[in-house]
């Protein structure tokens, strides 16, 4: 009985409309292989905008994530910014990747979007007067300290780096500030292979490729799943050879499927994967509560820009007004820390990195 | 007109009433009896759908898992003699269930891989793999039997897929099952108003009608249908930014859920579509029936203006021939009721209106009676009148013919002593002593003689006025004397007095007999009221007004009128002497006689034990008679 009368009153109620919702825009590779990228952070960009609404929305409205996969494909990407464009939403979280980052910066500003991207790390966005900012540091400060890292702990001179075509416009900018630094600091990058994740790979093929030159390290920008297969398939062939991984690399997945070959490598984090807070520790809770699994990096950048889009929004960002609110509000509170946009709208975030020892990342600093 | 009152009003405030029941009545049919009754039935649809498909879905994936089984107690014969390989290709390409098979020895790496024949994938890639981290792995080692994964990405094939693990010796047999099948099912047995999509433990869609959907891995464990328990349950909530209803059913062996939804709005729909019909056509009925009853109700209300107007103009006492014609038989009844009562009404009028005749002539009998007994009391009254002056006048005849007896009988023997005196010889001082004697008996006896005549003269002309009622000329001052030296005797007898205040010169023309007659009863009132026969002084004055009119006043200080009495003492028959000689009409004679004959007026003051004054106000010139003015007097004349 008291069921019917909840269906009677829910079927009543359903004719009820509440206000309009806050239209927010997610563009991201949710499905395929780049999925534990553009998936994880729409997962993320989705929690901020849940716990949000929970909390009774942006002055009384509920926001509305507008989902739209990329494929990482550069034209699917642009298609769907101008999709989300007609449909009204007032800003897009997102991209996640490098390579639809640099796709749609000319798209966004043609449809007078804003995005704000959680995992686009490349170079060749920094310093560019346009709609697209982001929540973490690009490459330059990444692949940088990764070589310097990588130099001192492993005492090594001679690098290989192996880097995924599929996202040129991350690894390409990873390798050359990586070689940069590794070189400026006395090492010499000996080979640069690429491979392209979006074809049949040989990965035994691509590993024997990598070794030719005869590195002592190998220093790897690609997604997780290819990153565990090829540091198996590296290791197997060269057991104990020094690897570092970019942060594309840094999910959960590596350790997933890396199993034991991947000890001892050292990744780049883009956030801090110890944190004691208790704004974190609660929103690590809620995560792996809603979507059984750990955020990484990638949740941690989507909830992150998900929440400056939507600070910004309640401090009455119109479409129109967001960028000129952003550069206003300028300083944003990040999950872990301070979020601050320089006039191009890229934020300078802290380099967290780690080594994985036993199955888990293990910051450096306590090592 | 009071709308609220009116019939009009009335009957339409009835009819809304009595459609806003069955209106509401409808409205709580449809909400407590049919809602629910659809809810059910789209709850039960959805739930042998859900079955339906975690069946299926049990059918698909169990399988596969059995199939593992039957290689895994053997698999250390297979490996010894290199059947492993072929064992597992065996498996791959029977059916087209699985996306891999591989077996992973005791150190975690696989050892055995088997992919379908087409699949581009390089089998020594995978060969050696450690998959010691990978959580289905853990989980089979940590419960040492067959476990099922959740969804994910399989890094051999690249496919979103399922695996499951049993234990085979110090390994693990692993089949990787493709997604797609279930993607297969679910979309044959969603139709357009079912959505079927099965999600894994953590809430991750698997399967859903929408390719785009299962491939995104979209977490629905925050649907608010999770909240309380995993039994079969229905409920509405919001999926996709559209109301659904939707019933979970787990899939017991995965850990699994399938949910199946419906938007609301094809729940609604038909429940909605009714509830307009019946709505609309209730709607429309009331309409119909507020008409009607508005028509219906003017046309009664117009009736009974009609009767209204009808039952006014009887009222105003005309009776119409023709009755207006009803069609009602309440109407009908009403106007048989107003007819019958129009002619009770003709009937009891013309009864009262002979009565009233009658009653004129009984009335007019009645008086004449009255008038005539009235006529005999005046007259008796004035008989009596008459009487007190005849005894007044008797005895004041009584003393001058008294005294000329006296004066006679002495001269007589003053003659008998001188006629004895000459026969003894005549003297001169007796004769002058006789003449002197005759003389002043001469004198004695002329005077008082006189004085007779002169009471008889007066004695003559107040009877003849009081018996005449003639009209003449008089002085005012001469007839007050006259009448109150007839009734001397009685106001001396009662050892009264009257003092009266003469004016020379006012003459009237007028009827003195009854004028003496008023002032007669005035004075007598005066001694018998005023002063119950006790000494007392009698005032008696006169005046002459302007415009030819004379006041004439009667005043005592005895006892005065009571002013409870003072109002009536001028009607007839009114006495406080009942019983003690009073007849009553003395001063309603009076009051009558001043105002009809004398054409004027009588006022009485008095304050109780200051004594009374009636006062006459009287024209010098009598009006001229006439029959009405005079109907006491005439027929005391004629009788």
């Amino acid at each position: 009985m008291r069921r019917a009368v909840f269906l009677v009153l829910t079927l009543l109620l359903a004719a009820c409309q509440p206000p309009p919702p806050v239209k927010l825009g997610f563009i991201a590779g949710v499905s395929g292989r780049f999925a534990d990228l553009g998936g994880v952070g729409r997962n993320g960009a989705q929690l901020a905008v849940e716990m949000r609404n929970q909390s009774g929305g942006i002055n009384g409205r509920k926001v509305e994530l507008l989902v739209r996969d990329d494929h990482q494909d550069a034209d699917t990407a642009r298609a769907a910014v101008h999709q989300l464009s007609s449909e009204g939403v007032i800003a897009i979280v997102g991209p996640m990747t490098s390579v639809v980052g640099a796709a749609i910066a000319p798209t966004l500003d043609e449809n007078g979007l804003v995005a704000v991207a959680g995992t686009v790390t490349t170079t060749s966005l920094t310093a560019k007067d346009d709609n697209f900012f982001r929540v973490i540091s690009t490459t330059r400060i990444y692949a940088r300290n990764n070589a310097v890292e990588s130099l001192r702990r492993f005492g090594v001179k001679r690098a290989s780096i192996l880097i995924d075509q599929a996202n040129a416009d991350y690894t390409e900018s990873w390798m050359q500030d990586f070689k940069a630094a590794f070189e400026e600091k006395g090492g010499e990058i000996v080979s640069v292979v690429r491979f392209d994740s979006r074809q049949a790979k040989n990965f035994q093929q691509i590993a024997s490729q990598v070794l030719a030159a005869r590195p002592d390290l190998v220093g790897l920008a690609s997604n997780a799943t290819d990153a565990a297969m090829l540091v198996q398939k590296i290791r197997q062939l060269r057991p104990g050879i020094a690897i570092t991984g970019g942060g594309w690399t840094a999910s959960e997945r590596l350790l997933e499927l890396g199993g034991r070959a991947v000890e001892g490598m050292l990744v780049e984090q883009y956030y801090n994967r110890h944190d004691q807070s208790d704004t974190y520790s609660q929103f690590l809770r809620a995560y792996r509560q809603r979507f059984g699994q750990d955020p990484g990096y990638a949740g941690v950048a989507g909830f992150d820009a998900a929440n400056v889009a939507m600070e910004a929004i309640s401090h009455g960002a119109t479409r129109e007004t967001f960028k000129a609110t952003l550069l206003k509000l300028r300083t944003f509170r990040g999950l872990q820390d301070e979020i601050r946009f320089d006039d191009f709208g890229d934020a300078n975030r802290q380099l967290y990195m780690t080594r994985i020892e036993n199955g888990r990342f293990v910051p450096l600093e306590y090592q | 007109m009071n709308w609220k009152n009116s019939l009009r009003g009335k009957l339409t405030f009835l009819v809304i009433t009595g459609t806003a029941a069955p209106l509401i009545g409808v409205v709580l049919l449809l909400v407590f009896w049919l809602m629910p009754t659809f809810g059910k039935q789209v709850s039960s649809n959805n739930q042998a759908l859900a079955n339906a498909l975690a069946t299926q879905t049990e059918r698909a994936l169990l399988p596969s898992q059995s199939a593992l089984r039957q290689i895994a107690p053997n698999i250390a014969e297979l490996q010894k003699r290199q059947h492993l390989q072929v064992a597992l290709d065996t498996l791959t390409s029977s059916s087209n269930l699985f996306e891999a098979v591989y077996y992973v020895g005791a150190d975690d790496r696989i050892a055995s891989l088997a992919v379908p024949p087409n699949a581009p994938i390089q089998r020594h890639d995978f060969i050696g793999l450690d998959l010691s981290s990978a959580p289905i792995l853990q989980r089979a080692r940590k419960e040492n039997h067959g476990v099922w994964s959740d969804a994910y990405r399989s890094p051999i094939s690249s496919q979103s897929v399922v695996s499951t693990a049993v234990p085979a010796g110090d390994g693990l047999l692993i089949a990787e099952i493709s997604l797609q099948n279930l993607s297969d099912f679910v979309r044959r047995l969603s139709d357009t108003s079912a959505t079927l999509f099965i999600l894994d433990r953590r809430g991750l869609v698997v399967a859903h009608p929408n390719p785009l959907l299962s491939a995104q891995q979209v977490n629905y464990s925050n649907l608010p249908i999770f909240e309380h328990g995993d039994e079969n349950r229905t409920e509405v909530f919001e999926l996709e930014r559209e109301k659904v209803i939707g019933t979970l059913v787990p899939v017991r062996d995965l850990d699994w859920h399938i949910i199946v939804t419906q938007p609301m709005a094809s729940v609604q729909h038909p429940v909605l579509i009714i509830a307009i019909t019946l709505v609309a056509l209730i709607v429309l009925g009331s309409l119909l029936a507020g008409w009607l009853s508005v028509h219906f109700a003017r046309r009664l209300a117009d009736r009974f203006e009609d009767l209204a107007t009808l039952s006014q103009r009887l009222a105003a006492g005309d009776y119409p021939d023709q009755w207006p014609a009803q069609n009602l038989i309440e109407a009908e009844r009403l106007n048989d009721s107003l007819r019958r009562m129009a002619s009770a009404i003709r009937e009891r009028e013309l009864a009262l209106r002979e009565i009233n005749l009658h009653l004129e002539e009984k009335v007019a009998e009645r008086t004449a009676v009255l008038r005539e007994a009235e006529a005999t009391l005046a007259r008796s009254e004035k008989l009596a009148a008459l009487g007190s002056l005849v005894a007044g006048i008797a005895h004041e005849l009584n003393t001058p013919i008294g005294n000329g007896l006296m004066a006679a009988s002495a001269f007589q023997e003053h003659t008998r002593q001188f006629e004895k005196a000459a026969l003894d010889g005549l003297r001169r001082s007796t004769l002058e002593q006789f003449v002197e004697s005759a003389r002043e008996a001469g004198e004695l006896i002329v005077r008082n003689l006189h004085r007779a005549g002169e009471l008889i003269s007066s004695f003559k002309q107040v009877s003849i006025d009081q018996s005449t009622s003639q009209r003449r000329q008089f002085e005012l001052n001469e007839l007050v004397y006259e009448i109150v030296t007839t009734l001397s005797p009685s106001i001396r007898k009662a050892r009264c007095e009257v003092d009266i205040e003469p004016e020379e010169g006012i003459t009237m023309d007028s009827y003195p007999g009854p004028l003496g007659q008023v002032l007669i009863n005035l004075i007598s009132n005066a001694v018998v009221h005023g002063y119950h026969e006790q000494p007392g002084k009698v005032s008696v004055r006169m005046r002459k007004l302007p415009g030819g009119r004379a006041e004439l006043s009667v005043s005592d200080h005895g006892h005065g009128i009571p002013p409870t009495v003072l109002g009536r003492i001028f009607d007839p028959f009114f006495t406080t002497k009942l019983g003690q000689g009073g007849s009553g009409l003395g001063l309603s004679i009076c009051h009558t006689i001043v105002n009809n004959l004398l054409g004027g007026n009588i006022l009485v003051e008095s304050r109780e034990g200051e004594g009374a004054t009636f006062t006459l106000h009287i024209p010098l010139i009598a009006p001229v008679e006439s029959p009405e003015n005079n109907i006491n007097l005439s027929r005391g004349e004629t009788s």
